[in-house]
């Protein structure tokens, strides 16, 4: 990262790479529809040889999910100190092994910041 | 010699623990599990530790096929999760944990319903310990509340293990259907720890406040320990497909808000039990050995994803969506293995899920539960929003959070990795898993149909999230909690019964003002005399006391002469 000199360059950091990845997705869905017309499809209900019924079905599941949802934080979301002021991350756990050693080693602090 | 119990191994290794040195103690946790396995191998089929109390029959240890394919894959977990926690010091957690996995195991291969309580109660126990090791008030008050449920959990169960020996006369813990006052009591208590709804929430309570290395540890057994008391006392009974259906849906939404990423894979844990409950209920061979399968590579894909997210929290420090992001460059390796939980989760082919889910669903389709085949199919998209796409990209990538931290410790990738590689070789090599299974199987996972299928269903999920994510359609992730069922026992609860307590302890007050001051006025009075300073139990010195007992002695020698 631009704040980080030492970070090297990621190839998911270029955006041309993640539109890469987004493309590479269409094509295989694309593909994977078109898949169902070659092949005979067994299944045991009727439905299901609708072209690309799993497609359809998995894309409309997956929106109505999220964006009910989304709809449900309106009513069931409520400030993180709601039931408690002590954070959720907090934690007095005995030191392992591990810890010691890191605490011995300054190098190893060093890379942690 | 074989027949040994391997639960009482890990109990007597558990009490033993404390008087080993810290660096011999996880060794022995490690150990301990794999002798136990071995221990398990080599016994054959049947029931040993067999006895009579009070006339009643008793078999402490009952080892068929279906207890098997538990008892093996509790061992696996203890395992992985020996290894994943080998850097640990703290004792606490390494006896609750020892004793926890051997009562689950005990529980499993429990062949009559009072031995089956004991091992029952003994989970609860144990297993909250691996919260309050948290050693946070935040955490005492959570296992608290595990506590009083998973305790009432077997108090429920023994009330009906009583009821049913009052009403058939026996103790055996076999097929048990609904039915009777008894088959109820056990099936709520089954029911509570297996998080049927409304029952559920002592499960997102509870496990994401555990130690790192405690939800890994906690995710496999008392679930599962409850999916198989149910698949062995109540195959067949139609009602679980309906609650069945139920868990698999609604815990999604939840998990698709939820913040905290070990909480996400709680609820995800609560609609995988879903699935496992819907092929108990359907009761055939093909659903019931869908249900054993899926409970074995359930436990090793949640195992890896609460430990890639352990290995986050330990590292660091925060384990909340909204604060994490981009740490692919930082734990590259727990970044692999936690998209092979993912992959396994959400049941891609040559992962382990595929396998082992498609079972049920196809059982369902069988018996032409043509409506909560629907459910179940909507639940794995959901499956592949939760586990498969948020786990992972919200930790891993998505908006760089600039935190930079060293990979996870090299005890954890070796556990991790272990998961992930029995994750693929179930996906590539299901027969290996389908020979253990408590009914032959008829069944061929890949089909033409099945892989194109499920393909198309899981990557027009990814498509919906790509296209909902660009618009900005899917939301964000925020510091928050969201109510669920625990709001009814943690505020309302409270709030409603505040002011009761408060006017008992006035009416009582007033009732029995006068005799508490006069139990007052005696109390001060006996403190006058006896009490501390009081002149009849006042301190002399030690002299004095030598020259009373002196005294005493000279008159008993005068008393005995004369």
């Amino acid at each position: 990262m631009s704040h980080n000199p030492d970070d090297k360059n990621w190839w998911l950091d270029n955006p041309a790479n993640i539109k890469l990845i987004i493309g590479a997705l269409a094509v295989t869905c694309a593909a994977l529809f078109i898949a169902d017309f070659l092949y005979h499809k067994h299944g045991h209900f009727g439905f299901e040889q609708w072209p690309g019924f799993y497609a359809w079905y998995g894309f409309l599941s997956y929106c109505a999910i999220v964006l009910t949802a989304k709809q449900l934080r309106k009513f069931i979301g409520r400030d993180e100190s709601y039931y408690e002021t002590e954070d959720s991350d907090t934690s007095n756990e005995i030191p392992s092994m591990e810890d010691e050693q890191r605490a011995n080693d300054p190098a190893a602090r060093g890379e942690d910041a | 010699m074989t027949s040994l119990n391997p639960a009482l191994l890990f109990l007597l290794a558990g009490v033993l623990l404390p008087l080993l040195p810290s660096a011999t103690r996880r060794h022995c946790v490690l150990i301990v599990p794999l002798v136990g396995m071995l221990l398990l191998c080599l016994t054959p089929y049947g029931s040993y530790g067999q006895g009579d109390i009070f006339g009643l029959q008793m078999v402490s240890y009952r080892l068929d096929k279906l207890a098997f394919v538990w008892a093996l894959i509790f061992h696996i977990a203890a395992v992985i999760g020996a290894i994943y926690a080998f850097h640990l010091k703290d004792p606490v957690q390494q006896v609750a944990a020892l004793i926890y996995q051997g009562a689950a195991i005990g529980a499993v291969l429990a062949g009559d319903l009072l031995t089956l309580f004991i091992w029952w109660e003994l989970t609860a126990i144990a297993s909250v310990f691996l919260i309050w090791a948290r050693r946070t008030d935040r955490a005492y008050r959570v296992g608290m509340r595990y506590l009083i449920i998973q305790v009432g959990s077997g108090v429920i169960l023994l009330t009906g293990v009583l009821l049913q020996l009052h009403t058939t006369g026996s103790l055996a813990f076999e097929h048990i259907g609904l039915g009777s006052l008894a088959s109820w009591f056990i099936f709520v208590a089954f029911g509570i720890k297996c998080a049927f709804p409304f029952l559920h929430n002592w499960l997102q309570d509870a496990y994401p406040e555990a130690t790192v290395t405690g939800t890994v540890i906690l995710s496999a057994f008392t679930t599962k320990l409850a999916v198989y008391a149910l698949a062995r006392g109540f195959a067949g009974t139609e009602i679980l497909i309906w609650i069945g259906a139920t868990m698999t849906a609604f815990p999604i939404l939840f998990a698709v808000i939820e913040n905290d990423l070990r909480r996400v894979l709680s609820y995800s844990l609560n609609n995988q039990l879903g699935f496992m409950v819907v092929g108990i209920g359907i009761g055939t061979e093909l659903s019931l050995n869908g249900t054993a399968a899926h409970a074995f590579s359930h436990i090793l894909y949640k195992a890896l994803l609460f430990m890639a997210m352990g290995a986050v929290l330990y590292r660091v420090k925060t384990i909340k969506a909204s604060e994490l992001g981009g740490l692919y460059k930082s734990m590259p390796w727990t970044t692999v293995f936690c998209i092979i939980g993912s992959m396994s989760i959400s049941a891609f082919p040559l992962f382990s899920g595929f396998i082992s889910k498609s079972m049920i669903l196809t059982a369902v389709a069988e018996q032409h539960y043509t409506w909560v085949w629907l459910v179940l199919l909507l639940a794995s998209a959901g499956v592949m929003d939760h586990s498969g796409i948020k786990i992972p990209f919200f930790a891993f990538f998505a908006h760089d959070s600039g935190k930079r931290c060293d990979e996870a410790p090299l005890n954890m990738l070796i556990a991790m990795g272990i998961a992930a590689f029995l994750c693929i070789a179930i996906g590539i090599y299901p027969d290996a898993l389908y020979a253990i299974l408590p009914y032959t199987v008829d069944y061929v996972p890949y089909t033409t149909t099945h892989v194109i299928t499920q393909l198309q269903l899981l990557m027009f999920s990814a498509l919906a999230f790509a296209v909902l994510f660009l618009s900005g359609l899917y939301p964000p992730e925020i510091k928050s909690v969201n109510l669920d069922t625990d709001w009814f026992y943690r505020v309302a609860a409270v709030h409603v019964l505040t002011p009761l307590t408060n006017a008992a302890k006035k009416s009582t007050a007033a009732v029995f003002g006068t005799t508490d001051r006069l139990a007052q006025f005696s109390l001060n009075r006996m403190n006058d005399w006896v009490g501390p300073k009081a002149w009849l139990t006042r301190t002399v010195d030690s002299s004095g006391m030598v020259a009373l007992v002196l005294g005493s002695l000279l008159v008993f020698l005068l008393v005995y002469l004369f």
